[in-house]
């Protein structure tokens, strides 16, 4: 264990170079693989509420130490102490401040003279075991008051802390004079986070946390192969959560050590040295941050996903993979499970991402698909327009690009690169005197077989006029 | 045959476990009840707007299009354990495997079965990939009854009545699990109007409609359309034998309410609720835009009933105490999840209920309460999509300790 900060990162999965700050030194260190666990970035509520500090007021980890360190209430004999607890006002809290209210509920059942009350919005109870919880403390006593009108305002006074409020149920005027008011606390992403940021380039589309908001970023996985988010790093916060992001650490590292020795067999992106022209979008647009600089720039075949979005944005086409130097893949008929198969020489061609709009079109009945030639892209950033003019060119009657919906996109910004390509082409197409909506860009998933549907209804209804 | 895990139930947890266990080089058997995998979420639809929502639901059709390209999962669908024994570390389990009726390589869905079966949802397709089943509750031939109308109609000898069951010997040195959750039943109350009020829905049928694209806003006289959405029924409700939030219906009925206010921009949008869930990052943002576009009202309905014009009206304690009655053109019942039978047989071990009722401990460890024996997702407790496929590769850790121990002699 070294006490310190990671200050710069760079490199690819088995291979990464960290240059570590501890208190008295500073060095290079190559690590296999990076986890992001550091704690939540806690704020306190004192100024939202704006108080200023006071030993009446605790924030609730505070409190939680302070019970922690020995058992101060029982000193008051024979008065009641009155506590306040703040949830979920000003800036919504989370299951595992609950988890902490109600085990410090637990904690003063012990105390016979403490009255608790909770003044809240919404009570976080999505975890197991905690509407049990709560409920036993509200039979025993513990005072809710739910506001969603105007919170209640602590009015600091030389004597100590009053609350004023609209009791919400009876709408009548309210004054508490508690003996100690405890507020949660904001939880926030750990704020060193930022030299790995750094290293993925999609990474403004989903900062300050390491890991997209998105369905496609299951367990502790990041953009960048080797990089991992565990709890505050990808915005998920209670210990249960913690706990399987561990475990999902350890699968994901498990899958990935056998392919470092396999490194060569990967299919990946390569860079062609006599076209590159040292530009560096790749580098700049690599959405998985899976293109370092070494002399050229060069793929790394582990990180690389085969989006094609690089193929696409490289000026000079120095850039192709490494098995073929096609930007279309062939159809895999597997995903066909109702038998579909698709028009030959269709007049419309249907340019699917592999990842969604290949499973919808598998659902669609097959006679609706008599006369759609599907082409499957391996990410819909990989469409290239030039192919879409040869389209034309070569008869086509429409054309139909499908990418996933904003934010399912597997390459985060892949669909949006395929449909300002596409709103471009238009543009192109209608210069050149042919009907632009005859092109058309769909977002979807692979459970809306119903969007390519009515594109190609809409599609037909223009060219068959 | 000899598996190293035999996966129960091919719903979203039991087909991401195969896939997470056959990365790390495990051997899997998946065995489904029902006659196509995909449980639950195959009924949801997409909740994206222009922008994904997160529900998950899509992920279904992602592992099924993954999951072909390995070669350690095999799946049976229509199956279940019929009888089991264990020997030292190893489990023995006899598969009963039904057919389906329908041969789906000869089926060229014509359709003509359809419209000679006199039994109505006897035969029903796949939400996932339209291919047809006949279903063995509603079927007359399963009955007793000499029906053979759709066998005699089809053109392509695609459908064969004979009951023909198979029975399969598995070994495994683990069994996980994935047995999911029986949706809560609204007819448990009355008071809500269930099956009783025209213009009530649970949230599933809802969201069945808009998966199957077959949803349609009801007419409204004065041409505003509005929905009620009904939160925690059957959840946070001791009564009803659920003490426990069932943590996924806040998401499902904003998602759904967001998705219906951007096809139909008109409609107003209530939702009655107790306490708002946390579902996605930045809720205080989230949250304050949607309710911009509707209204949240804290209050748990006492009743829904039929009013004089036809529609459904609800009654709830308003603000200021007062008994506040209002119409809407469609109730929807935000059900929550409850426990369910696995279905195992007699000689199967005794597992761990927890407090709930649900199979397992109260946390989030995956042991089922005997050694070997795993579960994982819905079958365990409430949970997301996303949250199930997170406690899969959980239990794919998990396992994959187990056997590794086993293998050492552990």
């Amino acid at each position: 264990m070294i006490q310190g900060s990671i200050s710069q990162v760079s490199g690819f999965v088995g291979n990464f170079d960290v240059q570590i700050h501890t208190p008295t030194d500073r060095y290079d260190e190559m690590f296999g693989f990076i986890i992001a666990a550091q704690p939540a970035n806690q704020q306190s509520k004192t100024n939202a509420f704006s108080l200023t500090s006071s030993d009446k007021i605790y924030s609730l980890s505070e409190f939680k130490r302070f019970l922690d360190s020995g058992d101060r209430l029982s000193e008051n004999n024979g008065t009641w102490r009155h506590i306040a607890f703040f949830f979920d006002l000003k800036g919504s809290s989370d299951i595992s401040q609950f988890e902490t209210l109600l085990s410090i509920l637990d904690r003063l059942e012990i105390f016979h003279q403490v009255q608790p009350y909770i003044f809240t919005r919404d009570l976080k109870v999505a975890s197991a075991g905690l509407e049990a919880r709560y409920r036993y403390h509200r039979q025993r006593g513990v005072v809710f008051f739910k506001f969603d009108g105007p919170d209640p305002q602590i009015v600091q006074n030389e004597r100590g802390c009053v609350i004023e409020f609209v009791e919400p149920l009876l709408g009548e005027k309210m004054e508490l004079t508690p003996d100690w008011i405890v507020l949660d606390e904001i939880l926030g992403p750990p704020i060193d986070l930022d030299p790995l940021l750094k290293m993925i380039p999609s990474a403004p589309a989903f900062a300050p946390y390491l890991q997209p908001e998105s369905t496609r970023f299951n367990g502790a996985e990041t953009p960048k192969a080797g990089v991992y988010a565990v709890g505050p790093a990808r915005g998920v916060f209670d210990n249960e959560s913690l706990k399987a992001d561990i475990d999902a650490v350890m699968v994901s590292v498990l899958k990935t050590l056998p392919e470092l020795s396999r490194i060569t067999e990967r299919e990946a992106a390569f860079v062609d040295k006599t076209k590159c022209a040292f530009c560096l979008t790749c580098i700049r647009l690599c959405p998985h941050g899976a293109i370092g600089f070494h002399s050229r720039p060069e793929v790394d075949p582990l990180s690389c996903k085969m989006c094609g979005i690089c193929i696409l944005e490289c000026p000079m086409g120095a850039i192709q993979t490494r098995s073929n130097n096609a930007d279309v893949l062939e159809v895999d008929s597997n995903l066909f499970s109702n038998g579909a198969k698709t028009g030959e020489s269709g007049r419309i061609k249907l340019l699917v991402c592999s990842r969604s709009g290949l499973q919808a079109a598998g659902k669609i009945n097959q006679t609706l698909l008599s006369d759609v030639e599907i082409c499957a892209l391996p990410c819909a950033g990989s469409l290239d327009p030039n192919s879409l003019l040869k389209f034309f060119l070569d008869g086509a009657d429409g054309i139909i690009v499908a990418g996933c919906f904003k934010g399912n996109c597997a390459s985060i910004y892949g669909s949006t690169l395929a449909e300002e390509r596409v709103t471009q082409t238009s543009k192109t197409l209608k210069q050149a005197g042919i009907d632009p909506e005859r092109l058309e860009f769909i977002y979807l998933a692979g459970n809306t077989p119903g969007r390519i549907v009515e594109a190609i209804a809409r599609l037909k209804s223009r060219t068959d006029n | 045959m000899k598996k190293d895990v035999l996966i129960v139930g091919g719903g979203i947890t039991g087909l991401s476990l195969a896939w997470e266990l056959s990365c790390l080089g495990i051997q899997s058997i998946l065995i489904e009840k029902a006659p196509f995998i995909g449980g639950h979420v195959s009924q949801f639809a997409c909740k994206a707007t222009q922008t994904c929502q997160r529900c998950g639901a899509c992920l279904l059709e992602d592992y099924l299009s993954k999951l072909p390209r390995t070669n350690n999962i095999q799946m049976l669908v229509g199956s279940r354990i019929d009888s089991f024994s264990q020997a030292g570390r190893e489990f023995n389990a006899l598969i009963m495997q039904r057919r389906s009726g329908v041969i789906n390589e000869k089926c060229d869905d014509c359709g003509l079965c359809e419209k000679v079966c006199p039994a109505e949802g006897a035969l029903f397709k796949s939400p996932l990939d339209s291919s047809l089943h006949i279903s063995n509750e509603k079927c007359l031939k399963s009955k007793g009854i000499s029906c053979e109308a759709c066998a005699q109609i089809c053109p392509q000898g695609a459908i064969e009545l004979e009951e023909k069951n198979r029975e399969l010997e598995i070994q495994s040195s683990a069994i996980a699990l994935c047995t999911g959750f029986t949706p809560f039943d609204a007819s448990q109350k009355p008071r809500l109007g269930y099956q009783r009020v025209p213009g009530v829905l649970t949230s599933l049928e809802l969201d069945s409609l808009l998966r199957a694209e077959n949803f349609q806003l009801p007419q409204s006289s004065d041409g505003l359309k509005s929905i009620a959405f009904i939160q925690c029924v059957g959840s946070r409700d001791p009564k009803s034998g659920a003490n426990y939030c069932s943590q996924i219906c806040c998401g499902v009925s904003i998602r759904l309410a967001r998705l219906i206010k951007s096809r139909h921009t008109e409609t107003r949008i209530t939702i009655f609720y107790m306490d708002i869930q946390t579902f996605e990052r930045e809720f205080d943002k989230t949250l304050d835009q949607t309710k911009n576009d509707m209204m949240f009202v804290r209050s748990m309905p006492s009743e829904i009933r039929s009013g004089e014009d036809g529609r459904p009206e609800i009654i709830y304690h308003g603000n200021d105490d007062t008994k506040q009655i209002v119409p809407f053109d469609l109730v929807i019942l935000s059900i929550g999840i409850s426990p369910r039978d696995p279905d195992l047989p007699g000689s199967f071990p005794a597992l761990w209920k927890n407090r709930d009722g649900f199979i397992g401990s109260e946390g989030n460890d995956v042991a089922a309460g005997h050694p070997g024996i795993f579960v994982a997702g819905a079958a365990k407790g409430p949970k997301s999509i996303t949250g199930c496929i997170s406690q899969s590769i959980l239990a794919a850790s998990q396992i994959k300790k187990y056997l590794d121990r086993i293998k050492r002699g552990e």
